[in-house]
């Protein structure tokens, strides 16, 4: 009976690191998209305008990537060892790059000279898609996660399937940058951001076609997984692209906030089509869940704590972003 | 070049590096929020507009130091996996488990009241304000506390036993509780504390000798001393029970600080170096500054109480760098009585020229002693917590887990890399960060703030109709 309740826990975890996942790429994901947008825009103007719309949030949001570090460390202890390890280069690239866009943005607000450190802050964000990018490629290719002895090993992650994820996430952060901006500006800036919205659908579509195309090569199993069950994951990919019909649309109507809610909701989708098709591995092909989880006792203590925090979390983040909310204007 | 090879070594100097950087902003990030809530509150209950200016000044240095504090902590975090994986391996049920009560309990709370602190003022009620503030307050020092569990752990490491490779955890009271923790936490809570008064008090009596808005800073440099009153005797008294227990839980680390080489025989005292040179090839010291019998007193309250030397402990479980580890104690020892005796004695010449019309209430060159005093609490700060992490060595976690044995495989040159270019950035970041906050400073505060939509009149909270 001992080994069910640690199932149990285990697919517990499972399901909020997903959360803890799911958060920090919707929250941090439009805060690096704005970065990234913010090197298209060639308006100074314009720029500070799309920085100011994230000032007194990032903070929270890059806190998520914090807890999402610290429940896979608590949580799944082998698999944070094994992959932060073999992704020694992506990893350090990413926070080098954190830095960068965290200071410049600090920097930005008590500057003279606000458009280096606007620049600074697109590059970093870029930079940090990138990091992750690579990073996630080398988790879903399935290369076996070993210890690294030698300096060739340091890019064993890299592969051609690596250039599809970081454009795809460059895209896909920059969509839920643009969608946010639509919601939180007005103006002009606003009719480019429904502009980058459109040009970046396409441009996403495409590339999740190919991500999902070209991502299974090394993990077999996935193949199998989606021919076992053909309807879940057929629904979830017309569900993805009604969503993305649905955007299109809601960028004409008048309800500011429509279109980031669709694209968080076509985040879930896909979030749950990865993790679907990969259970019960936490690092494809390499690592399942079961073997990676602490024990049961340990999973039961942190869920008092975390589990029971996670609500409370939810709704004093959501809080902050109900106090800071309304349009940001240019007289501002 | 050895050191390029050893990929152990660079791992050590990697994250000595980052913690050593980092742990600059989080102290004035705990003990400048407690100083926010206090003006805060003092605004709230007097209505006085000079408080509100206090909480607007002050808290643009806030953000600033928020932010890199955030930034620069994050490494930390990821390289317990990237550079000492099997650490991570061995401990993550309890270690990874703590690391992640800090994220869910106390950076997610900071961070989630942060904005509404920084940029609500007109955008909720006063006692709401102050609710974020106090929020942002406790999860800084929560954040500390269980940063502090963690770290005590590593030193004595309780409740738990090792089983097929990792550390399982028997009793979470035990392992949490564990001996270090209490009094590790409330010394760095002090330190944290005492820091950042000390900043507030020496940049105020900056603006005082500047003859820069005397009676406006006077009341902070008074908040920062009645604050140091209390903290700094306090510090000693805890950093003395802390540095007593150390005899008992960490005995090499306790004789390496004290450069205390052999135990003294039954009817002897152990003599308390002053200063020393540690030899650690000759396992002795090459000359020294002692007082007879002093360690015995010191340590047992007796003239010939037995105190353990670095002798009866094999030399590759003596800590390395003794000398780094002797040295800086002593350097943090004689800082934290200058600091005390700084506060005690501008407590009693404010205290004497209370009745006087003068504006300073300090003289100037004690006014000087203040600026002076800034960066103090950050060295000893430092110091201290090399004295703790190179004073574990060569244990990662104390008697369960050499460093050694710690450290992931990589090449040298990939972390050789990482370590330059965390040196080149935390460097920089460090630069730009005084720069900017001498900016701030330098700028000084706004003396006629816009009065947030709410604000305390008479006790209630008051919309003001805002028709601009």
């Amino acid at each position: 009976m001992e080994h069910q309740v640690s199932d149990l826990l285990i697919n517990i975890w499972g399901a909020m690191l997903t959360m803890i996942l799911f958060m920090y790429v919707a929250l941090d994901g439009f805060d690096l998209g704005v970065g990234v947008l913010t090197l298209l825009e060639g308006d100074g103007r314009k720029k500070s305008l799309m920085m100011h719309c994230l000032s007194g949030v990032w903070d929270a949001n890059e806190t998520w990537l914090v807890l999402l570090g610290g429940t896979l460390f608590g949580a799944f202890p082998l698999a944070y060892a094994a992959a932060l390890q073999s992704l020694y280069v992506p990893i350090m690239l990413m926070l080098f790059a954190l830095i960068f866009r965290g200071v410049a943005f600090e920097f930005c607000l008590y500057s003279k000279k606000p458009a280096l450190w606007v620049f600074a802050f697109g590059v970093g964000s870029l930079l940090t898609i990138i990091a992750q990018g690579l990073a996630l490629s080398g988790l879903l290719s399935g290369i076996s996660l070993i210890e690294i002895t030698g300096t060739s090993a340091l890019f064993e992650w890299l592969t051609p399937f690596s250039l599809v994820t970081v454009a795809l996430l460059i895209t896909a952060y920059s969509l839920l940058g643009a969608t946010y901006l639509f919601g939180k500006v007005d103006g002009e800036l606003r009719q480019s951001a429904a502009m980058w919205t459109n040009r970046i659908i396409i441009a996403l579509t495409v590339l999740l076609a190919i991500f999902f195309i070209l991502g299974p090569i090394n993990t077999p199993f996935v193949i199998e997984r989606w021919a076992q069950h053909p309807f879940f994951f057929g629904i979830l990919a017309l569900l993805v692209a009604i969503m993305f019909l649905l955007l299109q649309w809601s960028l004409k109507q008048e309800r500011h906030f429509d279109p980031f809610i669709l694209c968080l909701v076509t985040l879930f989708i896909v979030l749950v089509g990865l993790v679907s098709s990969n259970y019960p591995y936490l690092i494809p092909g390499v690592m399942t869940l079961h073997a990676a989880a602490s024990s049961t006792k340990t999973l039961e203590f942190m869920l008092y704590a975390e589990g029971g925090l996670l609500p409370l979390m939810l709704i004093y983040n959501g809080y902050q972003y109900y106090v800071l909310r309304g349009q940001v204007t240019e007289n501002h | 070049m050895d050191l390029l090879n050893d990929a152990l070594l660079l791992s050590r100097l990697q994250f000595a590096i980052t913690s050593i950087f980092h742990i600059l902003w989080p102290l004035l990030t705990v003990g400048l929020s407690v100083f926010l809530v206090a003006v805060e509150f003092m605004w709230l209950k007097t209505g006085d507009k000079d408080y509100l200016i206090h909480a607007r000044f002050w808290g643009k240095l806030f953000l600033l130091n928020f932010g890199l504090g955030v930034v620069s902590g994050i490494p930390l975090e990821f390289e317990f996996g990237t550079n000492w994986a099997p650490f991570s391996r061995l401990t993550g049920e309890f270690f990874g488990n703590i690391l992640g009560y800090d994220g869910a309990m106390a950076l997610m709370l900071e961070a989630g009241f942060l904005g509404i602190m920084m940029f609500g003022w007109d955008r909720v009620p006063a006692k709401m304000h102050l609710f974020a503030t106090s929020m942002v307050a406790f999860g800084s020092s929560l954040s500390a506390f269980w940063i502090m569990v963690a770290n005590g752990w590593m030193h004595t490491p309780s409740g738990g036993h090792i089983e097929a490779g990792r550390y399982m955890v028997d009793s979470y009271k035990e392992a949490l509780l564990n001996p270090n923790h209490f009094l590790g936490y409330a010394h760095m809570w002090l330190a944290c504390l005492a820091t950042s008064l000390f900043v507030v008090g020496g940049i105020s009596a900056w603006y005082m000798l500047h003859n820069r808005h005397t009676v406006l800073f006077r009341k902070s440099l008074g908040m920062a001393l009645a604050g140091l009153l209390l903290a700094t005797p306090l510090q000693i008294l805890v950093g003395d029970i802390a540095g007593l227990q150390l005899f008992h839980t960490q005995p090499a680390k306790a004789a390496a600080i004290e450069a205390h080489w052999n135990t003294n025989p039954d009817s002897e005292g152990a003599e308390w170096n002053i200063i020393a040179w540690p030899d650690k090839a000759s396992q002795t010291n090459s000359w020294a500054l002692s007082i007879p019998h002093g360690l015995s007193l010191i340590v047992n309250h007796s003239l010939v109480g037995k105190v353990v030397g670095l002798k009866d402990f094999v030399p590759a479980d003596q800590p390395p760098a003794i000398p780094l580890i002797f040295y800086t104690f002593r350097v943090m020892i004689a800082l934290g009585f200058a600091m005390t005796g700084l506060a005690l004695v501008s407590a009693m010449l404010w205290w004497r020229r209370r009745k006087t019309a003068d504006d300073s209430m300090l003289p100037v060159w004690l006014l000087k002693c203040w600026v002076a005093a800034i960066p103090l609490g950050y060295i000893a700060t430092e110091c201290g917590w090399v004295v703790r992490e190179v004073g574990r060595q060569p244990w990662a976690v104390y008697g369960l887990l050499r460093t050694e044995h710690a450290v992931s495989n990589l090449p040298a040159p990939a972390v050789a890399t990482s370590l330059a270019l965390f040196v080149a950035i935390y460097t920089l970041l460090l630069v730009l960060f005084l720069l900017f906050a001498r900016r701030i400073i330098m700028e000084g505060p706004n003396i006629n703030p816009q009065l947030p939509m709410y604000r305390p009149i008479s006790n209630t909270n008051t919309l003001l109709l805002n028709k601009d």
